[in-house]
């Protein structure tokens, strides 16, 4: 009886789910243990009560990677860069973050809070052109000169990124080896290694993020790793990748910036998992959290992706991601009102801590999830995640405050803020959709976190989104997601030509060779599959694009690969164009296969439930008094619930408008038809 | 059309004082000038210690009016 | 006095005065005022994505978003209502440039589809190269508005490729083409003998067919999603939340206003040079009082030609976002509303107000900058927390054209560069060592990409110590860039603060001088590490006599002679060294009350050389 477990360590909580075979026997969370985050994750294990020889895999998200760099508590590192470049990661790529177009006292995040400071960034001479040729040797003896000085100033690690040598390596790789040799105790992220992908910022940024969070990230995986063995566990741990793919705790260590995105993109693999349970093909993952509300698209089945991980403005990492579109406006994100009566939600937030009024816990700035109380939509008696009881009176008074400068009471200044909070997010998803050509009406809306099902019947109406899912999951929707993730081995190629008929059937011919050499790391009975995938863009454009090819083709190949390059490009940005394409890269990922989609544990066969209370829900500001208040545990399959009303879960709450109707599918998950208008 | 180009170094606004005081402020003087507003070309009324308008009246652009 | 009162202070409505104002509650006007904004960052967000002009892909030098409807009783004029966050200069001369485009058309001409193309600056324009759509926005046969664009085009024709070109346009008829507002769509459908006047007359053909079509595509999303809300709340409601939201930005900048002493504050500055050489005095006088606000730059000197000027609407867009940039307003809605408080007096003929034919290619990003910091200059005197020195104070930019060779085929090119600088030292920090000027918000495209692309290498781009202007809070340092042509090319440049510094305040020093020399021949030298061959001065001082770099303490010496920092045509051969120094910004307040720790930094990171010169002795 192998089982599969995924693990995702949260803020507040650390998920778990256990599948056996292709359903979901355990689901559980506990309390996430900031200062040793491997106790939490052995907590919740011990919880699930698994028998660990019976385990198989465990699959892991976490934020380790991700919270040195945004707390700026990774390791002192120096950067080695070309002569004349060591500037670029205070320069950035020079415009101002969005909200800071018309500051002139704008500094940028490096500059205010620097990851490697000017004093370490050092450069050396040498100098590749685009073309390969050698301008400057690599000066040697600089370089040692330079890495000593950086080690004796008590850099743990290094990033060393040359321009052009994401295709022409030689000085890196030359860099790195004399590193190694000479300093030993120092550890070398190379940029052609890391980020082996054009674009001399981007590639510095995402080699010294690398750099930054190698040591804590290398500290914490041996930890799980140990922690794991000494609890008897003894099946293969693997972390979840920025693309959705798993990899294992020695290359987590050596590339932690692969692994930033973790916990998120597990969620986003749920989404796409749901899209084949429910066939819906097309599908918006929502996912509101305590500062933020995260948005991924699903368009024919697959997770929409991106080149780019910004973290902050310009601090980013480049590489094909999974594409998740975030906003600051989450539960925890604070209300106001400024001097000219505007009503703003977000970006600041209360955190957990202080956390909104309601919390109690000192907080006096009234926050979205203040507002859901005032209006009903939180229970007013059950304990927030099992425990903290809401200080309704004391939410009232924050809102009743900030309302009197504008002349609404409680209830109305609460509706206004959920009112701007969901369109926010509403419009979250037309960023992800309408300038790519597609209608959001098309898609279906999936909502997860403990906060997502609050609002997202609203936000579907908004975009006349028809249908809405509350999967039965929702609250560890992200330890879900894992256990869609794939083991893979991958190779990238640089080209950066324009494509044709002689050029793509070369780049087939290495693409082939390569999907052999990548295969025999798997072993001779591993199941597993090929992608091929050209990266590419219509000469003049900036932009890159996947294109997935059939590289196995030896016959047509460019018509093959100009048709599959308009089709991925239709698909990103809704149009074609009849001019040539640059291919930048090449890349071929062998893939673990396997029937890896698992599904939640069908409820029993029950009789309807009825409502446990009633209680007065205030939405788009009309009050419904005695609105239904249902436990999702008591749900029968078959079910039907109509709005207004309220759903609540052990790990979340669901609202139901006047119009939206409700029915449980057998395993628990609750599906909402939201087409129709009702006063 | 076109305009020659201006023989002084320098260009000020012609600002023509008229015979009336500032109704808010009582400034003793306020001035006849040509400004830009958010839509475009005023000629005002205009006291330049209060900055309050007694009188606006929208003129043609220079470049296609007179300057 | 409580936290409630003071707000009550302030201009803010209650829901019951919005709602008998504008007969819309407070919270759907509050959506639907995000919600416009979030219109225009669909319409950028298309442009990006699916532009192949560099200029609009990555750089952003375009400004787009919608223009309200025009109702007498809600005082609506098709004003502009939202705009996204690419240049905040274009989006603010869209309500001159669009506005009168729509009169000179004549709004009753319109119909459902259409797509206005037009780029004479003297109608409320910035220069030639920025060309101006709109589409308006039809519910049924109710015009709820328009969705606007300026995009700034690579190559307009004329004689210097991509523009520009100080010195070289004598006056707007050498300027390439100038469209008075006309269709590039009819109904929907492309009118092809206007798409011509693009494929025909410039320098960039395939680019311009594939880019017009985008910004229409772009105008119909705007179009659309306004249509949608309109649909979802009703027409009458949008025009309420049209109002409300532009009397919202109007309430954010009068409030703050109201927070700025009144008084008049004076500042003046000086460009480089006229076609001719000599400096041009540039004034400013800002009248504040109670909440409104005059900024006058009568004393300016006169226009130039050789495009030693600039526009009217360049100017006005210039004073305002002078003083929204220094107010505390940075989140503010970006909307004509914000600029009813403030009063713009340019006088016309002088180089802030130009009068036909004078050029204004080059001048517009010149004066704009100049404009705009002036403004920022003199509410700096009105109070210490306001205050910011100055920034570099261009758009530096520069460009090369040639014919690419290196793949052994005949390839004309053209790339240009708007370079970012450093900003001046503030109340609250030292000045942001790198990005663009407040009137655009463009973007540094990659070296490895461009040079891909171009035949032209940038060796080096690195901040230069002992350039930035010392003070309690000290500005950013220069930037250097070295660049070497790989085939024969013609430079175009443009750089102020190459003979005069730019200057600190409340104390704070000057930064350093900006300049370009060129090495010829000196890549070889370059690339072995060695000391390079003599120096050419491009732009700066000069010894007369042999081009070698003059220091600005002998400027009125007998043999030293300023090269103007503009120009254009300018030879580099494959193998010469152009080394480009942008200014140092200014600092804020005394250096002497710069915090030990801070100087401690500096020094130790090469900002300055030693703690005497990070602290100006």
């Amino acid at each position: 009886m192998p089982l599969r477990i995924g693990i995702d360590t949260g803020g507040t909580f650390t998920d778990l789910v256990v599948a056996d075979e292709n359903q979901i026997v355990v689901a559980t969370k506990s309390l996430t243990t900031h200062g040793d985050l491997a106790e939490g994750l052995l907590n919740t294990l011990s919880k699930a009560a698994v028998d660990h020889e019976d385990v198989a895999q465990i699959v892991h998200g976490t934020t380790v990677a991700l919270n040195a760099i945004l707390t700026r508590r990774g390791a002192k590192i120096g950067l080695i860069a070309s002569a004349g470049f060591r500037d670029l990661m205070d320069m950035g790529r020079g415009w101002r973050a969005p909200d800071a177009i018309m500051d002139p006292r704008y500094r940028r995040p490096h500059e205010l809070r620097p990851i490697v400071e000017r004093h370490l960034r050092r450069n050396v001479r040498e100098r590749i052109l685009a073309d390969g040729s050698v301008l400057v040797p690599l000066d040697e003896k600089q370089l040692l000169h330079e890495v000593e000085q950086l080690r004796d100033e008590g850099c743990a690690a290094i990033a060393v990124c040359f321009t052009h040598a994401y295709k022409h390596p030689a000085h890196e790789l030359r860099a790195a080896a004399l590193i190694r040799k000479h300093f030993p105790d120092v550890r070398v992220s190379i940029s052609s290694e890391v980020a082996p992908f054009p674009r001399e910022y981007n590639r510095t940024s995402t080699t010294v993020l690398n750099a930054y969070a190698q040591p804590l990230m290398t500290t914490y995986t041996s930890s799980v790793e140990q922690r794991l063995l000494g609890a008897g566990y003894k099946a293969p741990l693997s972390f979840m990748t920025n693309d959705g793919g798993l990899c294992a705790p020695a290359e987590a260590s050596a590339t932690p910036v692969t692994t930033l995105n973790s916990g998120p993109v597990g969620g986003v693999l749920g989404v796409q998992t749901y899209s084949r349970l429910l066939e819906l093909p097309h599908l918006v993952g929502f996912d509101m959290g305590g500062t933020s509300t995260d948005v991924a698209v699903i368009t024919d089945g697959h997770a929409s992706t991106k080149r780019e991980l910004e973290l902050e403005h310009d601090v980013l990492v480049s590489m094909p991601v999974l594409e998740i579109h975030s906003i600051g406006a989450g539960g925890g994100s604070i209300a106001s009102v400024n001097s000219a009566g505007g009503i703003d939600v977000g970006p600041e937030s209360a955190g957990s801590n202080p956390g909104p009024v309601c919390y109690g816990k000192g907080g006096t700035l009234p926050t979205v999830t203040d507002a859901l109380l005032v209006l009903g939509w939180l229970a007013p008696d059950t304990p927030l995640g099992g425990e903290i009881m809401p200080d309704l009176p004391a939410a009232q008074q924050a809102l009743q405050e900030l309302g009197a400068t504008i002349g609404m009471d409680a209830t109305e200044a609460a509706n206004a803020i959920a009112a701007v909070a969901i369109n926010s997010m509403a419009e979250a998803v037309r960023q992800l959709t309408v300038y790519r050509g597609v209608d959001p009406r098309e898609f279906g809306l999936l909502a997860y976190g403990a906060a997502g099902p609050f609002a997202a019947t609203q936000v579907a109406r908004i975009l006349e989104i028809p249908t809405v899912v509350f999967p039965a999951l929702a609250g560890v929707f992200s330890a879900f997601g894992l256990l869609e993730g794939a083991g893979f081995e991958q190779e990238v190629m640089p080209i950066m030509k324009i494509a044709t008929p002689e050029l793509m059937t070369e780049s087939f011919a290495r693409m082939r060779e390569s999907a052999v050499r990548l295969r025999k790391q798997f072993g001779d009975d591993a199941e597993t599959h090929v992608e091929f995938y050209v990266d590419g863009m219509y000469a003049g454009q900036r932009w890159e694009l996947p294109a997935l090819v059939d590289a196995s083709r030896t016959e047509d190949v460019f018509e093959h690969f100009t048709e599959a390059f308009a089709d991925a490009h239709r698909k990103q940005f809704g149009y074609t164009l009849p001019a040539p394409v640059q291919i930048s890269s090449l890349r071929v990922r062998v893939v673990v296969d396997g029937e890896r989609a698992v599904r939640p544990a069908p409820l029993p066969e029950t009789a309807p439930a009825e409502p446990r209370s009633r209680r007065t829900i205030v939405t788009g500001g009309v009050a419904h008094p005695d609105s239904p208040v249902y436990l999702a545990t008591e749900l029968a399959p078959g079910q039907s619930v109509d709005g207004p009303a309220v759903i609540e879960a052990p790990s979340y709450t669901g609202v139901l408008v006047p119009g939206d109707t409700a029915r449980v599918n057998d395993v628990g998950d609750i599906i909402v038809d939201s087409k129709e208008t009702r006063a | 059309m076109e305009f020659p180009q201006p023989t002084e170094l320098t260009i000020d606004e012609p600002v023509n004082p008229v015979d009336q005081s500032c109704p808010r402020c009582s400034a003793d003087t306020m001035y006849r000038y040509r400004l830009v507003d958010y839509r475009g070309w005023l000629e005002v009324v205009k006291c330049r210690s209060c900055l309050h308008v007694e009188d606006r009246r929208p003129i043609v652009a220079p470049p296609q009016g007179t300057p | 006095m409580t936290d409630t009162q003071t707000r009550r202070d302030t201009l803010a409505l209650s829901a019951d005065e919005v709602q008998s104002r504008y007969g819309i509650d407070l919270t759907t006007a509050e959506v639907l005022r995000h919600a416009l904004r979030h219109v225009a960052l669909q319409m950028q967000l298309k442009v990006n994505t699916a532009a192949l002009s560099p200029l609009l892909s990555e750089v952003n030098d375009f400004g787009i978003g919608l223009l309200a409807p025009r109702d007498a009783e809600r005082d609506l004029d098709f004003d502009a209502l939202a705009m996204a966050s690419a240049a905040p200069a274009h989006y603010v001369i869209n309500q001159f440039y669009a506005r009168m485009a729509i009169e000179h058309w004549g709004v009753e001409r319109f119909q459902p589809g259409d797509v206005l193309i037009y780029n004479d600056p003297y109608r409320g324009g910035s220069h030639v190269n920025d060309v101006g759509t709109l589409m308006p926005i039809f519910d049924g046969d109710d015009l709820l508005g328009f969705a606007v664009a300026i995009t700034h085009w690579l190559d307009i024709g004329g004689p210097v490729p991509a523009g520009l070109g100080a010195g070289l346009q004598r006056d707007m008829y050498a300027e390439g083409i100038k469209l008075t507002p006309r269709k590039l769509y009819d109904r929907g459908e492309l009118v092809p003998e206007n798409l011509e006047l693009f494929t025909e007359q410039t320098r960039i053909p395939d680019i311009t067919i594939n880019d017009l079509q985008v910004i229409k595509s772009a105008l119909q999303i705007g179009c659309d999603m306004v249509l949608r809300y309109a649909t979802r709340y009703g027409a009458d409601l949008y025009r309420a939340a049209a109002q409300y939201t532009l009397d919202f930005s109007e309430r954010t900048v009068r409030s703050s206003l109201l927070e700025v002493p009144d008084g008049v504050y004076e500042s003046q500055d000086y460009l480089d040079n006229n076609m001719d050489g000599e400096p041009m005095l540039v004034r400013c006088t800002v009248r504040k009082h109670g909440d409104n606000i005059e900024v006058d730059y009568s004393g300016s000197c006169r226009e130039e030609w050789g495009g030693y000027a600039s526009q009217w609407s360049d100017t006005v867009a210039a004073a305002h976002l002078g003083v929204v940039n220094i107010l505390d307003t940075t989140a503010m809605d970006l909307n004509a509303g914000a600029y009813r408080p403030i009063h713009v007096v340019a006088p016309p003929g002088s180089c802030l107000s130009a009068l036909p034919p004078m050029s204004t290619n080059a001048g517009h990003t010149m004066f704009l900058t100049k404009a705009l910091n002036l403004v920022k200059l003199a509410l700096s005197q009105a109070s210490p927390e306001l205050a910011v020195a100055e920034n570099y104070d261009d758009v530096g930019v520069l460009g090369f054209v040639g014919v690419d060779d290196r793949a052994g085929t005949y390839n004309p090119f053209i790339t240009i560069r708007a370079l970012c600088g450093p900003f001046g030292g503030t109340a609250v920090d030292d000045g942001c060592s790198m990005t663009l000027v407040e009137g655009g918000n463009c973007l540094e495209p990659s070296i490895e990409l461009d040079e891909e692309a171009f035949p032209i290498l940038v060796l080096s781009r690195e901040f230069v110590a002992d350039t930035a202007g010392v003070g309690k809070h000290r500005g950013g340092p220069s930037t250097e860039m070295i660049v070497t042509p790989q085939v024969p090319v013609h430079m175009t440049y443009q750089l102020d603060q190459c003979r005069f510094p730019t200057q600190g305040v409340l104390g704070g020093g000057d930064g350093a001088r900006a300049s370009i020399v060129v090495y010829r021949g000196g890549l070889d030298a370059w690339a072995r590490g060695e000391k390079l061959p003599a120096a050419e001065v491009v732009a700066g001082f000069a010894n007369t006599e042999d081009g070698t770099p003059a220091s600005y303490t002998e400027e009125n010496s007998p043999g030293v002679e300023f090269r103007n920092s503009k120009g254009a045509g300018k030879p580099v051969m494959p193998g010469d060294v152009v080394v480009l120094r942008l200014p140092g910004a200014g600092g804020y307040g005394p250096a002497a009350e710069r915090d030990d720790e801070a100087v401690r930094k500096d020094v130790r990171d090469g900002i300055y050389s030693s703690p005497a010169h990070a602290v100006g002795r």
